[in-house]
């Protein structure tokens, strides 16, 4: 086994609470663990508010900048990962109102216009801009870094049933606004 | 279409949709945007003082916590043993306020003994005698036992 692959090994095995009590204690490989834990989530949510990878990834690292300082106030550890979710969805909204590109249900259009390699795909990306802020992260998270349900959980505070609800209420209204454009099974 | 089925397609598609490449963190690109947030992370090790660690380090020992319980333990027990000669002096006192002729008794006796060997029992003795008014140059408790008991 390679070095890397051992370390990658042993940062998976560190519970978040060890690596926040170190870093709280000022240790930076630990921060940087965490930071490296949490980042395709972050920016999941960040893209999911923003609908811009780039400004996403500049969303999360704020985010991470405001979490560095504000650690000690983390009053439980366990809770990180939504705590920090929290701060992500702040900075990234806050972003979106300074750039003016908070997206409704009804403009959501910046995932379609990033990349547009077919009609099926463009349609899909409409049919995430059609649904909530809150739904559309689930969605992200579920599938810009293939989460389990137990990691959304951990992140968005909500239990492993409501997460798996919300998702086939929201593929299923997916799959009724593809149908009613055109788009049946492929 | 079934549910399942549905589902499957539906997946494929989003995955597809929005699926990019994995981000990756790139710490030393963050410490370079973010140097005052890096800085105050770091300097709460320095706020943190390595004899604080240490003390924190060894109050949460397990052998300490040991150790603690093993000190409370020894107080209750020293606590316990010290209240009971006390006890046993008041019970001597009791003893020395009788009268010399129950002070002699093998019961008496026995008590005395119990409490301080043949020393307690010859001031027992001594005292009863002091009572009495008896003053024999020399006496030993032999003697005075034979005595008493008639044997």
């Amino acid at each position: 086994m390679s070095g890397a692959l051992e370390k990658e090994k042993s940062v998976a095995q560190k519970p978040d609470t060890v690596l926040v009590k170190a870093a709280i204690d000022g240790d930076a490989e630990g921060f940087t663990e965490l930071c490296q834990r949490y980042y395709p989530a972050m920016v999941a949510i960040a893209h999911s508010i923003l609908g811009d990878r780039h400004l996403a990834e500049d969303a999360t690292q704020q985010a991470f900048a405001k979490a560095a300082v504000k650690l000690p106030q983390l009053k439980k550890r366990s809770r990180f990962a939504h705590w920090l979710a929290v701060i992500c969805r702040n900075v990234a909204k806050d972003m979106a109102r300074r750039t003016e590109n908070l997206h409704t249900t009804d403009d959501f259009s910046m995932i379609a216009a990033e990349s547009r390699e077919d009609d099926t795909t463009d349609a899909v990306r409409e049919a995430i801009s059609k649904l909530s802020v809150s739904t559309r992260e689930l969605i992200f998270l579920r599938y810009y870094d293939g989460m389990s349900y137990e990691q959304i959980s951990a992140v968005l505070g909500i239990s492993e049933q409501a997460i798996n609800g919300r998702l086939r209420r929201a593929k299923k209204k997916m799959a009724d606004y593809l149908r009613r454009n055109g788009f049946g099974e492929v | 279409m079934n549910e399942q089925g549905n589902e499957k397609w539906l997946d494929e598609l989003i995955s597809r949709s929005i699926n990019t490449e994995k981000p990756q963190f790139d710490s030393e690109k963050w410490k370079q945007e973010y140097p005052d947030e890096y800085q105050t992370l770091i300097s709460r090790k320095a706020t943190t003082s390595p004899r604080a660690i240490q003390w924190a380090n060894i109050l949460k020992s397990s052998i300490t916590k040991f150790a603690a319980a093993a000190v409370i333990i020894v107080a209750i027990s020293f606590f316990v043993f010290h209240k009971e000669p006390l006890e046993q002096q008041r019970s001597q006192k009791v003893i020395v306020t009788k009268s010399p002729a129950e002070m002699l008794t093998l019961r008496s006796l026995k008590i005395a003994y119990r409490n301080g060997g043949i020393e307690a029992v010859e001031t027992q003795c001594e005292k009863a005698i002091e009572k009495l008014g008896l003053k024999p140059e020399r006496i030993s408790v032999q003697e005075l036992l034979e005595d008493i008991i008639g044997t």
